[in-house]
């Protein structure tokens, strides 16, 4: 990585915050985002269990953690496919 | 590929027993504090792997076999699908949480049955836990042990 | 009242990774008094972690002291020696 790329890229970030910055002081951007189901998450997560965060990962969004679970096996699947090849085989 | 001094092999295993068990309560108060699956699966993980490293792959005390790995991943993986069946057949959607009914439509039997013993009443989510657990402990082992055994087959090769 | 969530399921976590224990004469011995040891080391361990999930019935932490007692069961149930 040479100077001229590390300078490019520090120049392009802090331009990006400053004309966000910028346009939310003079347009008030903030209040024109929709919460969405936010406001329910709110009022009926801490009825189920005390901690917001299982709530919605386990609760809420129960079937993307099913995928990420098939993520773990696909990624050990390809580390043993990829490395072992017949090479260890043993049933004990 | 063992690390073999004596003071290490001495010192291992009750540091491993010590971390599958802080292991195992992250899972069980994942519901209350932060934590959960994911979380206690990886320390159950990191204390086999202390235990494999410190003795090499022939001789550790705790060491997993084929059959066990698969049958723990499966137990994992076949749980959760069973619990979002349970939730489809009873209240109409798939990992409906049959604990704490937000729609109202399970009786109160169903409920009773499947409450974890707790002053909490979080449905299934304790039950959750612990199969992530299991699955997420059981995968990070595997690759651990399938590149320790990978070596160990190398450096007898030459 | 005790909460007996952590009791029952602690144990059966125990039992379930403690069968894979295997200790093998060739190499240091772990006598009894070593696992006696063990098991005084978890009792000052789950002291001083305190009542772990915010439960109010015991001082200590039901689920760590469980699980290491299920290991124990299970190492001497389906213990394998090489």
């Amino acid at each position: 990585m040479s100077k001229a790329t590390i300078r490019n890229l520090l120049a392009a970030v802090l331009t990006a915050l400053f004309s966000v910055t910028l346009i939310d002081a003079i347009f008030n951007i903030s209040n024109m985002i929709n919460p969405g189901v936010s406001n329910i998450y709110n009022a009926l997560g801490t009825q189920i269990a005390p901690n917001m965060v299982t709530v919605v990962i386990f609760d809420f969004r129960a079937y993307d953690t099913l995928g990420e679970s098939i993520i773990l096996l696909t990624a050990g699947l390809v580390v043993l496919l990829i490395f072992g090849r017949g090479l260890l085989g043993d049933k004990r | 590929m063992s690390q073999g001094s004596v003071i290490l092999k001495l010192i291992s295993l009750p540091i491993s027993i010590i971390l599958i068990c802080l292991g195992i309560m992250t899972i069980l108060g994942g519901h209350i504090t932060p934590g959960g699956g994911f979380q206690g699966g990886a320390m159950i993980a990191s204390g086999i792997i202390l235990s494999i490293l410190v003795y090499g792959i022939g001789n550790s005390p705790l060491e997993l076999s084929h059959t066990y790995i698969e049958v723990l991943e499966s137990v994992g993986a076949l749980g959760f699908v069973i619990f979002g069946l349970i939730g489809l057949f009873v209240g109409g959607f798939f990992l409906y949480n049959v604990g704490a009914d937000l729609l109202n439509v399970v009786p109160q039997s169903i409920q009773n049955v499947l409450h974890y013993p707790d002053v909490t009443n979080a449905g299934i989510i304790p039950y959750l836990n612990i199969f992530v657990g299991l699955k997420v402990f059981v995968g990070l082992t595997s690759i651990v042990i399938a590149f320790a055994g990978f070596k160990k087959l190398t450096e007898e090769g030459e | 009242m005790l909460s007996l969530g952590p009791i029952i399921f602690g144990l059966i976590l125990g039992l379930v990774i403690g069968s894979q224990i295997k200790l093998n004469v060739s190499d240091t011995r772990f006598t009894l008094a070593a696992f006696i040891i063990i098991l005084i080391a978890g009792i000052i361990v789950a002291w001083q972690s305190g009542n772990f999930p915010f439960y109010t019935d015991l001082p200590v932490s039901t689920a760590f002291l469980s699980a290491l007692i299920g290991i124990f069961v299970g190492k001497l149930i389906f213990a394998r020696s090489k």
